[in-house]
C-alpha cells in the first residue's frame, strides 16, 4: 500500500524534522535540568535569535555563520542578565519562578510585536538547492540543518564532558547542595546555565528560521515542540532530548503522511499524556525524588 | 503570610451584611449595559478563579481549568439547546459532569507533583481544545454554538438582560464563595493546607493525600462547570477559542495576582483583570507588554498578591489604632 | 548598594502607599481614556477588529480605510442631516480576534459611546459574538468575516462589506481554469479553523464547476510550520494545482517554499483571504506564478492614490482589505446624506432597496438572497492577481 519511495521520504522527513525538534529542545531541557525551571520564554529567545540574525544579515550584510555566532552571543548575554535580575532573587520558589517565566514570555513577545511588527520575513539559507536522487528530493537547506545540529550536539557534549564548566553544570544538575558544599559557585552556574540555554535557543531559531519563516509569534510553535520532546525524553536529559526529538519527528512524519495533518498534532499530545501517565520522568530522565 | 484576624463574630456578621446589601443594590444605581456586562463577567471569572483556588490549595497547579470551563459551557449549551432541559437542571448536570471528569482524570494524574502535573494538565487542556474544534456535531466545530438561550428560572421567569443576570451570577458566586469559606475553615481545609505544605509529612500524620487532592480537584471542577454554564448562557455564543491554554493561564494569573493563599485573592484577581482591557483602549499595542511586566513585578515584589497589600494595610491600621488608644489610656 | 535599594523598594511596594498609588494610576488611565468628550456635533462611528496581535495588519487596514472615508467627509465640511452638520468620529476598539473581547467592545460602543453604526469585526467568531448586542439595539453592522452564519433574515441590521469565497470562488476558479486548460486536478491545503473550513466548503464546488478534479483536501492545525510530511502525502497524488485556501499569507509562503523543495512543479493558487505580501517575502522567488485573490489593483490610479494617503497617514502599507471599508464608509455616509436621517431602520431599508452602490473600483452589488435569505452581502469587483518577479500583477478584473 505504501510505496517504498513514500516510506523513504517519510523517514527522511522524520529525520530532518526530528533534528529540528532536538535543536529546539536542547536549551529548554538544559535550563530545566540545572535550574529546575520550565522556561516558558524559551520560544521567545528562539525568536530573538532568529531576528537578530536577520537584522545582522540585512543591515550589515555579514556572513550567515558569523551572524549566527554573534546572535548566539548576544542572546546569551541577554539570558545572563535576565537570570540575574529575574530568577536569582526568586531562588527556591518554584511557582514564582514559573510565573515569572510566563511573564517574561508575554513581555518579550509584546515588546517585539511593537518593535518589529507582525509581518513575516525570511532569511536566505546559506546552501540552497535540491538533491534529487531517483524519485526522492532532499532539500539541501534541511540536510544542512541536520548536519549543524549534529555539530552543536558534538560541541555541547565536549563542553559537558571535558571542561570545568561542564563538570560544574553536571554537579549542580545532580545535586545543587552537594555541589555548593564542594565549593562550586552555584549561583554563577545557574546564571551560566540560563544564558547557555538561551544561546542554544537562539542557535535553533537562527538555523531553523530560514527553513520556515520569521515572525514574532514563531516562538510559540517551537516552545510547544520543545515541551513535547523534553517530556518524552525526560526533563533535564540531553540524550533524552535527542531520543524524544527523533521519536516525535518520525512519528509526526508518519502520521501526517499516512493519515493526515490533524492526526499528527493529536499524536504529539497523545504521546505526552501517555508518557506522563506511565513514566513521568520520561524515557531517559531520572525518576523524581 | 496572613495574620489571623480577631474581630468579634457579631461585628463580622454586620460587616458582611452591609457588603451583601451593597452588592445586591448595585444594578439599581442605573448602570449602562457596558458596566453591567463587565460586572457580570467579573462575577463569572471570580467563580472560575475560585474553582482553581481550591485546587491550588492542595499544591497542585492545574493548567486544565479551561478544559473544565469548556465542558461546563458546551455541556450546558448542549443540554438546553439540543435536549431541551431547563436551565437549572443543565447548570447542575454540567457541573456534575465536570466533577465526574475530574474524578476520573484526577485518579490518573494527581499523584504527579510539581512541574509534571503542570505539564500534564497543559496537555489535557490542549486535547480538550482540539476535541472541541473537531467534534463538530456536538460542539459546532470551529464556529462553535450560537443562539444559546438566556437562563429560565422557575418562579422568576426568563432572566433576559444583564441587570437581572447580575443577580443570578451574584447568587451563584455567593454560594460558591461561602461554601469555600466554610470548607477552608474546616478540618478538611486544614488538611488541604498541610498537604500543600508537605505531602509526606501530611500522610505521616494520617491524612490520605490522594483522597484529599481528589476531592478538591472534584470540587474545583464542579465550580468550573458552574462558571462555564453561566458563561454560556450569558454570552450566548461559545467557540473553542474561548477555552485555550491561555484561558487557563488567565485564571492562574487571577489567583496569583489576587493572592492564591486567601479566598479573597481570586475574587480580587478577577475584579482587577477582567476590566483591564478597558483601561488599555488607548494603548492597545502595549497591553501585552505591560501585562507581562506587571506579572514579573508582582512575582518579584508581591508574590502573595494584592491581598497581601490589604492585609499589611489592615494590620498597620490595627497597630496604629491600638497604639493611639494605649497612649491615650497611659 | 543595590541590595539596599532593593530592600527599600521592597518595603515601598509592600506598603499601602504603593497599593493606593497603583489603583489610582490605573483608574486615571482608564477614566481619562474613556470619558473624553468632544464639544462639536459628532457622528460617532464604531469600529471593532484585531488591532494587536496576529490579525493586526488586516484590522489596521480596515480601520484606515474607514478613517480615510471619514476624513473625506470632514474635509468637505461634514455630513449635513437636516439642520445639523456632523463631523464623523471613528471610535475603534481592539478585539484581539476573539469573541468575548469583541462582545465587550460592542457593549461599550453601544451602551457607553452610544453609536448606531459599527464597522467590523474582522473574524467570524467576533462577528457571531456581537450579533445579539447589535441586533437587539438596532445598530447597523458592516462587517468582514467569512462565516455563512453571519447573515440571515433574523439579523436585519447586519450587512457584510467584504465578499467571501461563497461569492468569489466560482468566478475566480473559472477564470484560472480557462486561462490554464492543462490544469486538471487540485489538492486543497487549509488551516483547521473557522475561516479555513468555510473557504474550503466554497472552493470545492468551484473546482467541480470548472471541471477540475479535487484529489484531496488536507487540514492542518494553526501553528504548524513543517508542512513537508503533509505535502509528501499530497504530492503522491500528483496534483496539478495546490490551493492554499484559507491559509494565512505566512503559512502560504512556507507551503509554497516547501512544496517546491520536495519537487512540486505545478501551479499554486490562493482562493481565499487577501494579502500575499508575507507569502512573497517568505517564499521568495518560488512564489512567482502564484494566482491569488486580490480585493484591489494597486496600480489603478484612484486605488493607488488611496494607498498612498494611507501610507502617509499611518506610516505603513495599506492592507488590501482596507479598500472595502473605504468604499463601505463612503457608502454609509452617502446613504445618510441621501435619506437625510440617522435612523437605522430608514437607512437599512434604503440599502435593501438600493440594490447597489458605486465606489472607486466600480459597482458593488447587494446580493446573497439564495445563500442568506436577504440581500445584505456585498458582491464586489475583484481581481485575480499573479505574482510576477516578486511583484503583484493583476491578470483580470471580475465584476459582480
Amino acid at each position: 500500500m505504501i510505496s517504498a519511495s513514500t516510506l523513504t521520504q517519510i523517514l527522511i522527513n522524520g529525520l530532518t524534522a526530528g533534528s529540528f525538534y532536538v535543536l529546539m529542545a536542547l536549551g529548554f531541557t538544559l535550563i530545566f535540568g540545572i535550574l529546575r525551571l520550565v522556561n516558558f520564554a524559551h520560544g521567545e529567545f528562539y525568536m530573538i535569535g532568529a531576528f537578530v540574525t536577520y537584522y545582522l544579515i540585512s543591515k550589515f550584510t555579514i556572513n550567515y555563520f558569523l551572524a549566527i555566532a554573534l546572535s548566539t552571543v548576544v542572546v546569551g548575554v541577554i539570558g545572563f542578565a535576565i537570570e540575574k535580575a529575574l530568577f536569582a532573587p526568586l531562588r527556591g520558589r518554584e511557582l514564582s519562578m514559573l510565573m515569572s517565566a510566563l511573564g517574561l514570555q508575554i513581555t518579550i513577545q509584546g515588546l517585539m510585536a511593537v518593535w518589529v511588527g507582525v509581518d513575516s520575513y525570511s532569511i536566505a539559507p546559506p546552501f540552497t538547492g535540491i538533491i534529487e536522487f531517483d524519485i526522492f528530493s532532499f532539500p539541501v537547506e534541511r540536510i544542512f540543518v541536520v548536519g549543524l545540529t549534529l555539530l552543536v550536539l558534538l560541541l555541547f557534549y565536549l563542553l559537558i564532558k571535558f571542561t570545568m564548566i561542564g563538570k560544574a553544570l553536571r554537579a549542580v544538575a545532580l545535586d545543587d547542595e552537594a555541589a555548593q558544599m564542594q565549593g562550586i559557585p552555584v549561583n554563577r552556574v545557574y546564571t551560566l546555565a540560563f544564558g547557555l540555554g538561551c544561546s542554544l535557543a537562539a542557535i535553533a531559531g537562527a538555523l531553523i528560521g530560514p527553513v520556515f519563516s520569521l515572525h514574532v509569534y514563531m516562538g510559540q510553535a517551537a516552545l510547544l515542540k520543545a515541551f513535547i520532546v523534553v517530556i518524552l525524553g525526560g526533563l533535564g536529559s540531553i540524550p533524552g532530548a535527542v531520543l524524544g526529538g527523533l521519536i516525535l519527528g518520525f512519528g509526526e512524519s508518519a502520521f501526517a503522511t499516512l493519515l493526515g495533518g490533524l492526526t499528527a498534532e493529536m499524536f504529539g499530545f497523545g504521546l505526552i499524556i501517555f508518557i506522563l501517565l506511565l513514566r513521568p520522568s520520561g524515557l531517559l530522565g531520572r525518576p523524581q525524588l | 503570610m496572613t495574620e489571623s484576624t480577631n474581630i468579634k463574630p457579631l461585628k463580622k456578621i454586620i460587616f458582611f451584611g452591609i457588603i451583601l446589601l451593597c452588592l445586591f443594590s448595585i444594578p439599581k444605581v442605573g448602570l449602562s449595559n457596558f458596566w453591567l456586562h463587565l460586572l457580570d463577567m467579573v462575577l463569572i471569572n471570580a467563580i472560575l478563579a475560585l474553582g482553581l483556588n481550591i485546587v491550588l490549595k492542595t499544591g497542585q497547579v492545574s493548567l486544565a481549568h479551561a478544559a473544565f470551563f469548556a465542558v461546563g459551557s458546551y455541556g450546558s449549551a448542549h443540554f438546553t439547546l439540543m435536549l431541551g432541559w431547563p436551565f437549572l437542571v443543565a447548570l447542575l448536570v454540567s457541573s456534575l459532569t465536570c466533577g465526574a471528569m475530574a474524578l476520573i482524570l484526577g485518579r490518573l494524574i494527581l499523584h504527579l507533583k510539581g512541574v509534571y502535573f503542570i505539564l500534564l494538565t497543559f496537555a489535557v487542556n490542549e486535547l480538550v481544545f482540539l476535541l472541541a474544534k473537531d467534534l463538530t456535531s456536538i460542539t459546532g466545530g470551529n464556529t462553535g454554538i450560537t443562539g444559546i438561550k438566556w437562563p429560565h428560572v422557575p418562579f422568576i421567569g426568563v432572566i433576559g438582560n444583564k441587570a437581572d443576570f447580575y443577580y443570578l451570577a451574584l447568587v451563584v458566586f455567593l454560594i460558591v464563595f461561602f461554601s469555600l469559606y466554610i470548607i477552608y475553615r474546616s478540618p478538611f481545609g486544614r488538611a488541604m493546607d498541610s498537604i500543600r505544605e508537605s505531602e509526606s509529612l501530611a500522610s505521616a500524620t494520617g491524612y490520605d493525600p490522594m483522597k484529599i487532592k481528589l476531592i478538591s480537584f472534584f470540587i474545583g471542577a464542579c465550580i468550573a462547570g458552574l462558571g462555564g454554564s453561566l458563561f454560556a448562557h450569558f454570552t450566548r455564543y461559545i467557540a473553542p477559542f474561548n477555552f485555550t491554554f491561555w484561558e487557563s493561564v488567565n485564571f492562574l494569573i487571577m489567583n496569583i495576582i489576587g493572592g492564591a493563599f486567601s479566598i479573597a485573592g481570586p475574587v480580587i484577581g478577577a475584579l482587577v483583570l477582567t476590566p483591564l482591557p478597558e483601561f488599555f483602549r488607548e494603548y492597545v499595542l502595549w497591553q501585552q507588554t505591560l501585562y507581562g511586566l506587571v506579572l514579573i513585578l508582582f512575582m518579584r515584589f508581591l508574590p502573595d498578591g494584592v491581598v497581601s497589600v490589604f492585609v499589611t494595610f489592615y494590620n498597620f491600621m490595627k497597630r496604629t489604632l491600638i497604639d493611639t488608644f494605649q497612649k491615650r489610656i497611659n | 548598594m543595590s541590595s539596599y535599594i532593593f530592600k527599600k523598594l521592597n518595603q515601598f511596594l509592600k506598603s499601602t502607599t504603593f497599593g493606593v498609588l497603583l489603583v489610582t494610576f490605573a483608574m486615571t488611565l482608564g477614566l481619562n481614556a474613556s470619558w473624553a468628550q468632544g464639544t462639536n456635533k459628532e457622528l460617532k462611528i464604531g469600529f471593532i477588529a484585531a488591532l494587536s496581535g496576529p490579525g493586526q495588519s488586516w484590522g489596521l487596514g480596515m480601520l484606515g480605510g474607514l478613517e480615510l472615508a471619514a476624513d473625506d467627509v470632514n474635509k468637505r465640511g461634514g455630513l449635513k442631516v437636516g439642520n445639523t452638520t456632523y463631523n464623523i468620529k471613528v471610535i475603534s476598539y481592539d478585539d484581539k480576534y476573539a469573541g468575548p473581547p469583541a462582545a465587550q467592545a460592542a457593549e461599550r460602543l453601544v451602551s457607553q459611546d452610544e453609536v448606531k453604526f459599527i464597522f467590523g469585526p474582522l473574524g467570524s467568531v467576533s462577528m457571531l459574538a456581537i450579533a445579539d448586542i447589535t441586533e437587539s439595539n438596532k445598530v447597523l453592522v458592516f462587517s468582514n468575516s467569512y462565516t455563512v452564519k453571519a447573515l440571515n433574515k433574523n439579523k436585519p441590521y447586519t450587512f457584510r462589506l467584504t465578499p467571501t469565497t461563497a461569492e468569489n470562488s466560482i468566478p475566480m476558479i473559472a477564470y484560472i481554469a480557462k486561462a490554464n486548460p492543462s490544469l486538471k486536478s487540485v489538492v486543497i491545503v487549509s488551516p483547521n479553523d473557522e475561516s479555513g473550513k468555510e473557504v474550503q466548503s466554497h472552493n470545492e464546488p468551484g473546482y467541480g464547476k470548472a471541471g477540475i478534479k479535487l484529489l484531496a483536501k488536507e487540514f492542518y492545525e494553526r501553528g504548524t510550520q513543517d508542512f513537508v510530511p503533509v505535502l509528501t502525502r499530497l504530492l503522491a497524488l500528483k496534483p496539478d494545482i495546490i490551493d492554499l485556501n484559507g491559509s494565512t499569507p505566512n503559512d502560504s509562503g512556507i507551503i509554497i517554499k516547501q512544496a517546491r523543495q520536495i519537487g512540486f512543479k505545478g501551479q499554486f493558487v490562493k482562493v481565499g483571504g487577501p494579502g500575499v505580501a508575507d507569502a512573497i517575502r517568505v517564499a521568495g522567488d518560488v512564489s512567482n506564478g502564484l494566482y491569488y485573490y486580490s480585493p484591489w489593483d494597486p496600480e489603478e490610479p484612484k486605488t493607488k492614490a488611496l494607498a498612498d494617503r494611507f501610507q502617509v497617514k499611518y506610516n505603513s502599507p495599506m492592507n488590501p482589505l482596507g479598500i472595502f471599508f473605504y468604499e463601505g464608509g463612503n457608502m454609509l455616509f452617502n446613504t445618510i446624506a441621501q435619506v437625510q436621517s440617522l435612523d437605522t431602520d430608514v437607512i437599512r431599508k434604503h440599502l435593501e432597496n438600493s440594490k447597489y452602490f458605486d465606489g472607486i473600483q466600480g459597482r458593488y452589488v447587494w446580493g446573497g438572497m439564495e445563500t442568506y435569505g436577504n440581500n445584505h452581502q456585498v458582491n464586489a469587483p475583484f481581481f485575480v492577481g499573479q505574482v510576477v518577479n516578486g511583484k503583484e500583477v493583476m491578470r483580470t478584473k471580475i465584476n459582480p
